[in-house]
């Protein structure tokens, strides 16, 4: 819902950016390509940077002091906007980057849905746990796992920036 | 293979993408 939210109103800012500039998609996907390179150089930690993020999450004190449905929503709300909580990797940024550049609403709705989906999606690792030592197991996979999927990520990233430069110079 | 255009759908197919990209990897945030 915050992704959902956060992306169609870059989807609608982004059309009237469009309109007033009078920008191509060729040039917005040229700008899509510059942000996601940028993205990649600092995912892989060119030059010593990191990706800028908030050293921030969602506040554990809400789970005593609020009902659940209160705190369910508010987590909710700020994780689905992806960066108002840690962001470790780019994409976070070129997604709803791309959904400002598509200058539609409904596609900006899109990204930012899907985002906010699969962010939420992702509780269903620890949906079985019922037991302190499975969530400790969980931790460990999690860790093993934490080099190579960084690794996939940026592979994937790359790519995609591939494919927009490819559109923009051919 | 035919090459990517630049067109709506392409732009969206990339935010798409990095969408499920960036959700998927915040798994790890601290």
């Amino acid at each position: 819902m915050g992704g959902g939210g956060l992306g169609a109103l870059l989807g609608a800012l982004g059309a009237y950016a469009h309109d007033s500039l009078g920008l191509s998609v060729r040039v917005a996907l040229g700008i899509l390509a510059v942000t996601v390179a940028a993205g990649v150089a600092l995912d892989l930690g060119a030059l010593g940077a990191r990706v800028p993020t908030v050293h921030r999450q969602v506040n554990e004190d809400w789970l005593n002091r609020y009902r659940g449905w209160v705190y369910g929503l508010g987590f909710g709300l700020q994780l689905g906007v992806g960066f108002s909580t840690v962001v470790i990797i780019s994409a976070v940024y070129g997604a709803f980057a791309a959904a400002f550049l598509s200058g539609s609403a409904a596609a900006g709705f899109l990204i930012g849905s899907a985002f906010g989906l699969v962010r939420a999606g992702t509780i269903l690792f620890v949906a079985t746990v019922r037991r302190g030592e499975q969530l400790v197991g969980i931790d460990a996979r999690l860790r093993r796992w934490d080099r190579p999927a960084h690794g996939l990520a940026i592979g994937l990233e790359a790519v995609l920036l591939a494919l927009a430069a490819l559109a923009v110079l051919t | 293979m035919r090459m990517p255009t630049p067109t709506p759908q392409l732009m969206l197919g990339l935010g798409l993408s990095l969408a499920l990209i960036g959700a998927l990897r915040s798994v790890w945030s601290p």
